[in-house]
């Protein structure tokens, strides 16, 4: 079979055939090149013969539209490949061939699918992605999808799923275009990510300055909330963006949540366990577990979970019994002041002033004594 | 309760002791537990916490350590209470002015300002200050700790600001409380002059002098100092424990409050988030043709309109021809097929020695024959294997190209090998026509060499036919892309003939081999007396021997039919599929095999006459037909 393979490449058929179209679009006067799809192009100018060639001959059954065989499980596996979209991928303007990522289809017939879904078919192909992304590859080991998976939920998220198969795009795609693709799969989170401060600055005006899916989850390995540290960790994650003054001072924020939050009874307890124990899980709030996670919302917002008016309700998530003005034993990431929290200001002076004063005066009985002491030691010590 | 034991002064009885061994042990513990969280980000601390078993396991001993500090609160209680209310010991440990004066002397006698040190009593202002500052520090930490333990209660009175005022607080305090520790106590009691009263109990007669003179020159003065009578103590003392005992209820039952007075937050891990994960928007998504398929059809369109300027209407642009029409309803043409009816397929063949289904095409294209269009070379065959098996090795012209395709897909071995072992005259209800598919006239050619046609065993047959080396090959004759043959070429050779007649009429041989006497008429004339023949041959021995009408059509597969009306003619429903001939005998079969053979190839009379000749006469010869007057090449 290999010596076939090697017979086409050394044909180019396909070559010929846009030649002979071109000769004869030529002859009829009429520039229709322009209309003539990609593959065409690319195959002559860019690839050369040589590559297009097997493709042409894979695409010869599989350009047929509503090609299908049904698998074991009566599922019917779609075996059409739009040449258009592949080769205006990224894949199809590099020149890869079919072969290379159907790496067991040496010639035809084609061996029998092992796969009796169509979605073991997807995941069995996904192993193909490695053999030229193996580190992005070895990254999707670590992500939520494989873990999903190896827990037997098909469903989990493979690379084609996120990327495509036939129509890879170049990466990065557009920050903005992530929401939408994680949201094929994640719709509900989708709807509330868009619904949220940082969704609807991406998705409405494109703000390079909002967090997309991949900047809190990752990007190959997609960290979530199944993970214990995820959670733990998730802090540092607004901080990225919430402590850089150059974004705060732009929009009007408070620079210092982070060091708020870190110095109050929750993040202490959250930083604790992220050095301590980041292999448990706490039930100490960070940031998500007041502000919402994918519905985050201006602190003003009217819905927003931490405005005045909502925060008692926020806060009987985790303290059902909570009442009264309890809400307000958080100062809301911002630090005692004489004007909101003269109380707190109060009891911190005093011990500024007592502390150092009862420890002065403590050393004013004990040095002299002590020094006393050294020196009817040192004299009686001469006489 | 002996005052004095030797030169030793008792200090200390064992609850004194053990109330500070215990506090030890809480304040300790708390400090401890405490400073870690007060100073949480610091690298002790959190070596610490991880050494206690993480800041949850903390908390709970804090917590424990502050449950026996408040018990010892209610113990110190207890025991001042009976001291003062009981025995009547008169408390020294309350300040008063002679403490002010002792601190000032204090002070001026260590920077050496007056010579003579102040004269302390039972409780120095040292330790009173100590005292007090423990029980102020207890107050402070009790309130606060019960803030903090019970915030939701605290902020129902309070404003919600007092919370973190009491973190404040009770940090503060808690750092307030130890350096005096460190620094005050430690000082007094350790580095100026170990005091080991708190581990005996006692004072020796110079360390009371050296720090409590008054009371040890009390203790001289009033050593006969007449005790109270037992029954007036055990009397107080009968009054003193109800009212202590309700009152440690009443503080017990406070700490139990304390501890126990809410349920600030949940233990259980609440989700951050409510919605469902996995939610996706359509089914898995499906390959599916894209809108770009309109401007794929247009490109098919201008294909066609490319090849219709560039190809000349033949039997291979045909493109409303059934050669390439049969497979619109399934949308591609079959495996087997494609290699022939496909303008992709017979390049796939030749590349890979197989066959695989091929788009639907409308003729062939210049790439089907061509292997290069910039010299128009076409590919080059070194042998084409027939269906017999047999291949046309040696014959390296350009005829092996057309014959891939132009040599019928069957041979007539395949039907000696179907009714091997039957009789030849027995009909037998399973066979079936077999078609040699289309024309063949590449088998026709190589004859003997390819057998295409049924050659009967008796007979030899001839081989390849050389029609001289001119034109030896396909496209000596045919255009190869009208595939007509030009008359004109024939002229030359063929005397007599000219370009205006029909190619049927020519002829060399003189040979008359149908026997009707006319040796001028075209070979095809003989070839065409013939058939005739043997289908008259085939109906008799149909009816006769096969005991069924038969009647062909060249038109409508499998092409042999019941005469149902026996009009030798194949008419109306005669020609359904269900009226095939099926009482097929081998001897029939084989002989219906030829009669279509030659009909097919209808070229036959040029590309191999002798050959066509004896297939027809043999057959008629094994049909029984009179062959007399016939002649066998």
């Amino acid at each position: 079979m290999l010596n076939k393979l090697s017979a086409i490449f050394s044909f180019p058929v396909s070559w010929i055939k846009i030649l002979v179209i071109a000769l004869g679009i030529s002859l009829i006067g009429v520039d229709v090149f322009t209309s003539v799809k990609p593959s065409a192009a690319f195959s002559s100018e860019q690839t050369g013969a040589v590559q297009a060639g097997p493709n042409d001959l894979c695409l010869n059954c599989h350009e047929t539209p509503d090609t299908f065989i049904e698998l074991r499980s009566a599922e019917r596996l779609n075996l059409f490949v739009d040449s258009y979209l592949y080769n205006t991928s990224v894949h199809g303007i590099q020149g890869t061939t079919c072969v290379q990522c159907h790496t067991n289809i040496s010639g035809y017939p084609h061996p029998d699918l092992e796969a009796a879904t169509q979605r073991e078919f997807t995941i069995q192909q996904n192993q193909a992605c490695s053999a030229c992304h193996a580190d992005n590859y070895q990254s999707t080991l670590d992500s939520v999808h494989q873990v999903a998976r190896d827990e037997g939920n098909l469903n989990a998220a493979v690379c084609s799923d996120c990327h495509g198969a036939h129509d890879v795009a170049a990466s990065p795609i557009p920050r903005s275009d992530v929401p939408q693709l994680c949201g094929k799969c994640h719709s509900q989170i989708f709807e509330l990510y868009k619904t949220s401060v940082h969704g609807g600055d991406l998705l409405d005006e494109g703000n390079p300055d909002v967090p997309t899916c991949t900047d809190c989850h990752g990007i190959h390995e997609i960290r979530g909330p199944s993970q214990s540290e995820f959670h733990l960790f998730s802090p540092l994650i607004c901080a990225n963006c919430h402590t850089d003054k150059n974004i705060t001072d732009k929009y009007g924020l408070n620079p210092y949540v982070y060091e708020t939050y870190l110095s109050d009874f929750h993040g202490t307890t959250v930083t604790l366990f992220e050095k301590v124990a980041p292999d448990q899980q706490t039930n100490k709030p960070v940031c998500i577990d007041c502000h919402g996670v994918h519905d985050i919302r201006r602190t003003d917002d009217p819905k927003s979970t931490v405005i005045r008016e909502n925060l008692i309700s926020t806060c009987q998530r985790c303290h059902p019994n909570a009442a009264g003005d309890f809400p307000s034993a958080w100062l809301g990431h911002y630090s005692p002041s004489w004007e909101k929290t003269p109380v707190v200001s109060g009891v911190n002076l005093f011990y500024k002033i007592v502390i150092p004063a009862t420890v002065f005066g403590m050393l004013m009985f004990i040095i002299p004594d002590g020094f006393r002491r050294i020196k009817k030691r040192s004299s009686k010590g001469e006489s | 309760m002996s005052i004095k034991k030797g030169q030793q002064y008792r200090r200390f009885v064992s609850e004194d002791r053990i109330q500070h061994w215990l506090l030890v042990l809480s304040f300790s513990v708390l400090a401890l537990t405490g400073l870690v969280q007060k100073y949480s980000v610091s690298f002790i601390s959190v070596q610490l916490i991880s050494l206690l078993g993480g800041i949850e396991t903390v908390r709970i001993i804090h917590r424990i350590a502050a449950t026996l500090l408040m018990l010892e609160v209610v113990f110190h209680i207890g025991v001042a209470g009976y001291r003062i209310f009981v025995q009547h010991v008169r408390p020294r440990i309350f300040p008063n002015t002679k403490d002010i004066s002792d601190a000032l002397k204090s002070l001026q006698f260590n920077l050496g300002v007056v010579k003579e040190k102040p004269q302390f009593g039972r409780y120095s202002f040292e330790e009173k200050f100590e005292y007090w500052a423990v029980i102020w520090g207890l107050a402070i930490m009790i309130l606060t700790g019960f803030m903090l333990w019970n915030p939701i209660a605290t902020t129902q009175f309070f404003p919600g600001q007092f919370i973190p005022a009491a973190k404040s607080a009770h940090g503060s305090e808690a750092l307030l409380a130890v350096l005096a520790i460190l620094i005050w106590h430690l000082y007094h009691v350790l580095v100026r002059h170990f005091n080991r009263s708190m581990f005996t109990g006692y004072l020796s007669r110079e360390e009371m002098l050296e720090l409590h003179p008054r009371e040890l020159a009390e203790i001289e003065s009033a050593a006969t100092t007449p005790r109270e009578p037992e029954s007036i103590i055990a009397k107080r003392r009968l009054r003193f424990i109800p009212i202590f005992a309700a009152v440690s209820s009443l503080l017990l039952l406070g700490i139990f409050q304390f501890i126990t007075f809410e349920k600030t937050a949940l233990d259980t891990i609440n989700p951050a988030i409510q919605v469902t994960i996995y939610a996706p928007l359509t089914p898995q998504p499906q390959p599916s043709p894209s809108s770009d398929q309109t401007q794929m059809s247009t490109l098919v369109a201008q294909n066609n309109q490319a090849l219709e300027m560039m190809w000349p209407i033949s039997a291979h642009t045909n493109k409303d021809a059934a050669s390439f029409r049969y497979w619109d309803t399934q949308g591609r043409v079959d495996q087997k097929c494609s290699k022939c009816h496909s303008s992709e397929g017979l390049p796939f063949f030749l590349l890979t020695g197989s066959t695989m289904p091929q788009p639907l095409s409308s003729g062939l294209f210049c790439t089907t024959c061509h292997n290069d269009t910039s010299e128009y070379t076409i590919y080059e065959i070194n042998s084409v294997t027939f269906p017999s098996g047999a291949s046309s090795e040696g014959n390296t012209d350009d005829s092996n190209l057309c014959i891939t395709c132009h040599m019928g897909s069957k041979s007539g071995k395949e039907i000696d090998i179907l009714v091997a072992g039957w009789e030849n005259d027995i009909v037998d209800e399973d066979l079936e026509f077999v078609d040699i598919h289309g024309a063949a006239p590449g088998a026709t050619i190589y004859g003997d060499e390819a057998q295409g046609a049924y050659q009967y065993a008796a007979h030899s047959y001839f081989g390849l036919r050389n029609h001289t080396s001119n034109f030896g090959s396909c496209t000596n004759c045919h255009n190869p892309h009208q595939l007509d043959v030009n008359p004109e070429d024939c002229e030359n050779c063929h005397s007599g003939y000219d370009a205006s007649q029909p190619l049927s009429s020519i002829r060399f041989s003189i040979v008359d081999y149908d026997g009707d006497g006319n040796i001028s008429e075209g070979i095809a004339e003989e070839i065409k007396s013939l058939q005739d023949y043997l289908y008259i041959a085939l109906q008799k021995y149909a009816s006769e021997t096969a005991g069924s009408d038969i009647v062909y059509t060249s038109e409508t597969a499998p092409y042999f039919f019941v005469d149902l009306n026996r009009s030798k003619v194949a008419e109306g429903e005669e020609t359904n599929l269900t009226n095939r001939y099926t009482s097929w005998t081998p001897r029939l079969l084989k002989a219906a095999y030829n009669y279509h053979y030659t009909i097919r190839d209808s070229g036959g009379f040029a590309h191999h006459p002798k050959y066509i000749i004896q297939l027809l006469y043999d057959s008629l010869e094994s049909l029984g037909a009179d062959v007399g007057n016939l002649s066998r090449p």
